[in-house]
C-alpha cells in the first residue's frame, strides 16, 4: 500500500475542515470592501487556507519530499499504544465530569494514566491518584472557590 | 524614572515579592525539567491566580518566563539535556566544561551572564517601552494591521519548518480566531448553537492542549524508565578562575546586545539568539581550539543572549500590546483575563501593572542569581522525578486549570481536541507556534483590516500610503524573498568560480 506523505495528510485534514468552515462562513453577511461585514475575513481567510492546502498537496505531488527513515530501521522509538490509550481516557473525562463529579472522575483519570504509564502497582497508583485529586480539590474548590462539579457526591 | 520608582513601590510589597520569588522558583523548576516549558506552566497556573491582583499575577508569570531561561542551563551543563530549546547550545560547551571538572564554574558563568544580561536588557526595556508606547498612540488601524502581518510573516520565516507549513498553521490560527463574537458588530458566528463557543475559542485551553496535553502524549510514547547521568558539583567549586572570568566578560556583553535585539523580532527569539551568539563567539574567539572542548565563551554568550531576549520580548507586548512569541502571547492572555488591556494606553491607565512588572523583573533577576547557585542540588533532585509520575500529574493540572478558567466543559473539549491534534501535528513535523500567535493576534488583525478598509472606502492603498505600514510591508517582503535571493546569489557565485577554475 502506498504511504500518504505527512504533509499531504495534514493538508487534506485541514482542507476538509476548512471546507466545512467555509460553508458556515458563506452563510454570514459578507458586506463589501468599503464596508466589510462579519463574513468578510472568514470567507477570505477560509479561501486562503484552502488555497494553501491545495498548494501543499500539489507541491507534494509534483516535488515529493523524501521523508528520512527513523533511526532503528524505520521503527518508531516508542509505542503509539500508550498515547492512544491516554487519549481515550482523556476523551471520556469531559463526558463523566458533570454526571459523576470532579473527585471520582479525576481520580479515575489520574489512576488510569499512572497505570498506562506503568507507575508502580495498581494500589500505589490509586493512592497517588486519590491524594493528587484531593489536593487539587482543596486548592481549587476550597481555597479558590472554583465550583467543581460534585456529581454523585452531592 | 518616576514610573520606575512607582514600580518598585509596587514590586517591593511583601505579597509581590513573594509571588516574584514563587514565579522565579517555578520558572527555574520548569526550565530544569525537560518537556514542560514556561507556556505550559503559565497556562496551568492561570486558573489559580484569579483571586490575585493583576499586578501580582503578572509579576509571577513574568518570573516563570525569565526563570525558565535560567533553569534550562543547569540540566544542559550537568546532564547534557537541554531543559528548554534555548539551552541546546549551552550543552555544547557547558557539558564539556562539567566533564573536565569545571561544572561549577560553568554554572556560575551561566548564572552571572544571565543576571548581567537580564539587568542590562531591563535598563533598555525601562527606557524603550514607554517611548514606543508613546509613539504607538499615533498608530491607526493600518499600522496595527501592518505590524500584525509583519510579525506573522517573520515568525513564519523563522520557525524553521518551511514557509508553506508555517503559513498553513498561521491560517488555521486565524480561522480559529474568528470563532465567537464578531469584534465590530458583536454578533456571534461559528458557535454552532453552543453557549461555550459564543465567547470564542479561548487561548488558554488551546495553549494547555498544544503545550501540556500534547507533551504528555509525546512523553507517553517514549521509553519511561531511562536513567540520567548527573555530574555532581560541590558548592566550593562554583567560582570560575581568573582566566575563565576574563574570557566570559566580552561574550556576556555581546550576548546581551544580540539577545535584546533578537527579542524584539517575532519568532523563537531565545533559540535564535543563542545560536547567533555562539556562532559569533566561535568566530571571534582567540581560543577557537577550545570550542567543542568546553570554552567558557560558549556558555557565557548564549546564556546571556537567551535571558536578554526574554526581556526584549516584553517591549512589543507592553508597549504595543502585540506578542511576538508564544510565551508573551500567554502573558497577554493572562493580562486580559485579569482585566488589564495591554497596549500603548497601559502605561497611562495601569502604571502600577506596567512599571510593577518591569521593576519586579529587576528584583526577580537578583533572586534568581541567589537562588540558582546554592540550590542547584535541589533542582537536580527535581530532574530525577520519574516521568511516569510527573506526566499524569501535569494532566491533572491541565484539566483542573482549564476548567477553572470559565467553569466550562466546552473548554475541556477544546483543550483535548487541540492536545490530540497538537500531538499529531508534532508527529507530522508541524510547529504550532505560528498557530498560537495567529490565534492571539487574529481578532486585532481582523479589526484593524476592516477598520482600515472602512476608512479608505474599500481601497487597499491605505496600507501603502502610511509610511510605517509601507515600510513594514516592504521589510516583510524583503525578509520573505531574502532566502531565495541569497540562494540565487550563491548559485551565481559558485557557477562563476567554477567557470574561472576551468
Amino acid at each position: 500500500m502506498t504511504r500518504v506523505p505527512k504533509n499531504t495528510l495534514v493538508a487534506s485534514g485541514i482542507g476538509a475542515a476548512t471546507i466545512l468552515y467555509l460553508y458556515e462562513a458563506f452563510q454570514l453577511p459578507f458586506g463589501a470592501a468599503r464596508m466589510p461585514d462579519m463574513g468578510f475575513v472568514p470567507v477570505l481567510g477560509g479561501l486562503l487556507v484552502l488555497g494553501l492546502c491545495a498548494l501543499m498537496i500539489g507541491k507534494e505531488w509534483i516535488f515529493p519530499d523524501k521523508e528520512k527513515p527513523k533511526e532503528g530501521g524505520g521503527k518508531e522509538a516508542g509505542s503509539s499504544r500508550r498515547p492512544m490509550l491516554i487519549s481515550l481516557v482523556l476523551v471520556s473525562y469531559p463526558l463523566l465530569l458533570v454526571p459523576v463529579g470532579f473527585i471520582p472522575s479525576t481520580t479515575g483519570l489520574v489512576f488510569f494514566c499512572l497505570w498506562i504509564m506503568r507507575f508502580r502497582g495498581w494500589f500505589g497508583s490509586l493512592v497517588i491518584a486519590l491524594v493528587a485529586t484531593g489536593l487539587a480539590h482543596l486548592l481549587f474548590a476550597v481555597l479558590l472557590h472554583v465550583p467543581l462539579p460534585k456529581g454523585i457526591l452531592d | 524614572m518616576e514610573g520606575l520608582l512607582q514600580g518598585f513601590a509596587v514590586a517591593l510589597t511583601p505579597i509581590n515579592l513573594f509571588f516574584a520569588f514563587l514565579g522565579a522558583l517555578l520558572g527555574t523548576i520548569v526550565g530544569v525539567l525537560p518537556g514542560i516549558g514556561p507556556i505550559g506552566a503559565m497556562a496551568l497556573l492561570l486558573g489559580a491566580t484569579y483571586s490575585l491582583p493583576p499586578a501580582t499575577a503578572l509579576i509571577m508569570f513574568a518570573g516563570i518566563y525569565y526563570g525558565s531561561m535560567y533553569g534550562g542551563s543547569t540540566t544542559s551543563i550537568l546532564v547534557n539535556i537541554p531543559g528548554e530549546p534555548s539551552s541546546v547550545v549551552t550543552c555544547l560547551e557547558g557539558n564539556q566544561m562539567a566533564r573536565r571538572g569545571r561544572g561549577g564554574a560553568a554554572l556560575f558563568i551561566a548564572a552571572a551572564g544571565s543576571f548581567v544580561a537580564g539587568s542590562l536588557a531591563l535598563v533598555v526595556l525601562s527606557w524603550l517601552a514607554p517611548l514606543l508606547a508613546e509613539a504607538a498612540l499615533k498608530f491607526g488601524p493600518p499600522e496595527y494591521f501592518a505590524i500584525s502581518v509583519f510579525g506573522l510573516l517573520v515568525l513564519s520565516q523563522l520557525s524553521g519548518q518551511g514557509l508553506l507549513k508555517s503559513f498553513l498553521m498561521v491560517g488555521v490560527g486565524l480561522l480559529l480566531s474568528t470563532v465567537g463574537m464578531d469584534v465590530i458588530s458583536g454578533q456571534p458566528r461559528f458557535d454552532f448553537g453552543t453557549i461555550g463557543l459564543k465567547q470564542g475559542v479561548d487561548f488558554v485551553p488551546i495553549a494547555m492542549g498544544l503545550f501540556g496535553v500534547a507533551e504528555v502524549l509525546e512523553v507517553a510514547k517514549e521509553s519511561l524508565d531511562e536513567r540520567k547521568d548527573v555530574i555532581r558539583v560541590k558548592l566550593s567549586q562554583l567560582l570560575p578562575n581568573k582566566a575563565e572570568t576574563k574570557r566570559s566578560v566580552g561574550p556576556t556583553l555581546r550576548g546581551s546586545v544580540i539577545g535584546f535585539l533578537t527579542g524584539l523580532i517575532p519568532g523563537p527569539a531565545a533559540v535564535i539568539s543563542t545560536f547567533l551568539s555562539y556562532t559569533l563567539e566561535r568566530k571571534i574567539s582567540r581560543h577557537q581550539q577550545d570550542f567543542g572542548r568546553g570554552a567558557p565563551e560558549g556558555v557565557a554568550g548564549p546564556e546571556s543572549a537567551n535571558n536578554a531576549s526574554a526581556v526584549g520580548a516584553f517591549v512589543p507586548l507592553l508597549s504595543l500590546g502585540i506578542p511576538f512569541a508564544p510565551p508573551t502571547a500567554l502573558l497577554l492572555s493572562a493580562m486580559m483575563i485579569h482585566g488589564v488591556t495591554p497596549g500603548p494606553m497601559l502605561i497611562k491607565e495601569r502604571p502600577d501593572v506596567f512599571w510593577g512588572v518591569i521593576s519586579s523583573m529587576y528584583i526577580g533577576n537578583f533572586m534568581l542569581l541567589v537562588l540558582n547557585l546554592p540550590l542547584v542540588g535541589i533542582f537536580l533532585h527535581v530532574l530525577r522525578t520519574p516521568k511516569n509520575l510527573l506526566m499524569p500529574l501535569i494532566l491533572l493540572l491541565c484539566v483542573v486549570g482549564v476548567f477553572a478558567v470559565n467553569n466550562s466543559v466546552v473548554d475541556l473539549w477544546i483543550m483535548l481536541v487541540s492536545g490530540i491534534g497538537g500531538y499529531f501535528l508534532r508527529k507530522m513535523d508541524f510547529s504550532v507556534a505560528p498557530l498560537v500567535l495567529a490565534l492571539v493576534i487574529g481578532p486585532m488583525m481582523e479589526n484593524a483590516l476592516r477598520q482600515s478598509l472602512m476608512l479608505s472606502l474599500g481601497s487597499f492603498d491605505i496600507f501603502f500610503t502610511q509610511p510605517l505600514s509601507r515600510a513594514l510591508f516592504l521589510l516583510a517582503g524583503l525578509i520573505l524573498v531574502s532566502p531565495f535571493l541569497w540562494r540565487l546569489t550563491r548559485q551565481f557565485f559558485i557557477k562563476r568560480r567554477n567557470e574561472n577554475a576551468r
